[in-house]
């Protein structure tokens, strides 16, 4: 990476303050595991869903951690460098919504996982549809979701430990590095190691995000002198359509989909830990909880990094950095490595989540369903821990091969577990749902989102709407459409099935 | 390998004999909270249709975050709202797994 000189200079200058930092950091962080790992049940369940009692200030920071990652510290603001406020508005709307969501579905995914013991999203829709075409679609979500997300922080992971190395720790070596650390955490402690970890990773995270926010006001004198730097292009970047003259409405819902209901309330690493919570009754506070942790990161912390980002620096080859290079450029030297610390502890909990998700999803709903329904539990603890290992050799061929743009990769990762909504709905809501709509509507909302989102698979058809609303919005619309109307066309699910899903939950909740 | 697909299978009934007791839209209560997170959120888009183009000011910070400020505030007085008023019709027994001292504990803060 082509960091200015001067922050180069700057990092060597208080290289053992930065590295003394780093460790301090590695220290809390084997801490954390070392006493997860003693509560380790040897059970599948607790490694999967940490035996369903997690309570809701961990649930809560677990999922705020876990999403916000890279995505969240690097991407976002650089995002909002490049498009202007309406990108704080798309990541908020959508987190606003998806809170409103969890607070409908979570108690609801919950109640089916412990009756049921259910630990993946294949488990819920393999059953109430009663087919394994289904389940494989929750595998396909999962892994592409999963390995997108991972790369990107692999990635992000290797630039900042060369940059707080200084230069020591090459790029690929950087990313080597994370990848065993979360490789050994995650097979170590299971989710409650990583919930844990997400708790102090999150809380580090938030108060850090806070307090650069807070030094940005201070520095430039007020928020309204933080707008007032941009100069000339100040009434575009915090109005609507924003700087690329294409955010409108429609396309802020429409990108919220695939940023913020995929990734909070669709993919699989969120679903899982709705099971995990203690208690149906959680869902309302951890909702309003992440609200409130996502409107301090995003209205104080990546919103004034953004802007500030582009007054001081209007010109950056790679937004992406915007973030790192603000730090050293307005934060004392400690509080910026803290801030570059945290980044990584973002990434390490994104990470060592989806990687745990991409495993128990494969092995659970791939291997065991189809290839070994006798394996007992013993095994398929071991073998979670070999495919987490399998896992992340892909991942680092993958990130050494394949340099990608954080946020775009977010929004497309989100749009791909966002198809999986309209089965959702059926299996715990609308009872008139049938299976010929689960085999067919998500299949197509999946297909489309990779044509428009990605180019994948020429030909076709050109994305419609555009720019008013992105490829992966108009996927989900179609998916709801074929969902509705294919249900309406076939038979209802048989009056057993309706009743252990559906009038379960009519008892329960 | 083993593959099912049992809705091949299953006993379905035709459509005109489902019993239609589980809908998409709840009865009684559950209609009114439904009304109001959608109302919120059709305002939401309205209010950034009509308003957002206007690069306003207030209190230092763009007139766009404060629509949206707005909308979280709504929401979370929603579900505030909502779950203690459905948690006052619906009495014990609360579901929940059984939670030992630590655990409860363990509910607010990380275990030692």
């Amino acid at each position: 990476m082509n960091f200015p000189p001067e922050i180069s200079q700057l990092v060597l200058d208080n290289y053992p303050l930065i590295i003394g930092t780093l460790i301090a950091y590695f220290v809390v962080f084997v801490v954390i595991s070392w006493a997860a790992k003693r509560k380790l049940a040897k059970d599948v369940g607790d490694y999967v869903v940490a035996s369903r009692d997690l309570g809701w200030v961990v649930v809560t920071f677990t999922m705020y951690a876990s999403v916000l990652s890279g995505v969240g510290m690097a991407g976002i603001p650089s995002t909002i460098y490049t498009i202007g406020v309406p990108f704080v508005v798309t990541a908020l709307t959508g987190i606003i919504v998806s809170t409103a969501l969890l607070w409908y579905f979570g108690p609801r995914i919950w109640v089916l996982g412990k009756e049921y013991s259910f630990t993946t999203p294949g488990d819920l829709l393999g059953e109430y549809y009663q087919s394994d075409i289904v389940r494989m679609y929750t595998v396909i979500a999962s892994v592409l979701y999963n390995i997108a997300y991972i790369v990107a922080q692999l990635l992000a992971g290797g630039i900042l430990l060369n940059v707080l190395s200084g230069n020591v720790i090459s790029f690929g070596v950087g990313i080597w590095i994370i990848t065993i650390i979360v490789i050994i955490h995650v097979a170590l402690a299971g989710l409650r190691g990583i919930a844990w970890l997400d708790f102090f990773n999150g809380a580090l995270i938030l108060i850090l995000l806070f307090l650069f926010g807070v030094v940005i006001m201070v520095a430039a004198g007020g928020p309204g002198s933080v707008v007032a730097g941009l100069g000339e292009i100040r009434d575009r970047f915090i109005a609507i359509p924003g700087m690329i003259g294409i955010f409108s409405p429609s396309r802020i819902y429409g990108v919220a989909i695939g940023l913020s209901l995929g990734a909070i309330v669709l993919s699989p690493s969120a679903w899982i830990r709705m099971y995990s919570a203690r208690s149906r009754t959680h869902f309302a506070k951890i909702g309003v909880l992440m609200l409130i942790l996502w409107l301090i990161s995003h209205v104080i912390g990546t919103y004034l990094i953004g802007t500030y980002g582009r007054v001081r620096f209007p010109n950056a080859e790679n937004p992406d950095f915007v973030s790192s290079l603000l730090a050293f450029g307005v934060l004392p030297v400690f509080l910026a490595t803290l801030f570059l610390i945290a980044v990584l502890a973002a990434i390490i909990s994104t990470t060592d989540t989806y990687i745990h998700t991409l495993t128990a999803t494969v092995v659970r709903d791939c291997i065991r369903t189809l290839f070994w329904p006798k394996m007992d539990d013993a095994q398929e603890f071991r073998l979670n821990r070999t495919i987490t290992i399998g896992a992340a050799a892909i991942c680092i061929f993958l990130a050494l091969l394949n340099p990608v743009l954080i946020t775009p990769l977010a929004i497309f990762a989100g749009g791909i577990t966002v198809q999986l909504l309209p089965p959702l709905v059926g299996a715990v809501t609308w009872s008139r749902a049938s299976t010929e709509a689960a085999l067919v509507a998500p299949a197509v909302g999946i297909l489309l989102t990779l044509k428009w989102e990605t180019g994948f698979l020429p030909g076709i058809l050109p994305a419609p709407f555009a720019p008013a609303l992105p490829g992966l919005a108009v996927a989900f619309f179609i998916n709801v459409f074929l969902f509705i109307v294919i249900s309406y066309l076939t038979k209802p699910q048989s009056p057993e099935q309706v009743e252990k899903f559906h009038g379960l939950l009519a008892r329960k909740l | 390998m083993k593959w099912n697909e049992d809705w091949l299978k299953a006993n379905r009934p035709p459509a005109s004999e489902h019993t239609r007791k589980y809908t998409f839209w709840p009865q009684g209560r559950g209609r009114l909270i439904f009304g109001y997170f959608i109302f919120i959120t059709l305002l939401d888009f309205v209010v950034l249709t009509l308003f957002g183009e206007r690069p306003t000011l207030i209190a230092g910070m763009p007139l766009l975050i404060w629509i949206t400020v707005i909308f979280a505030v709504l929401t979370i007085a929603g579900i505030l709202g909502f779950d203690s008023w459905t948690a006052d019709r619906d009495s014990p027994p609360v579901e929940t797994t059984p939670q030992t001292e630590n655990e409860l504990r363990s509910d607010h803060e990380l275990p030692s």
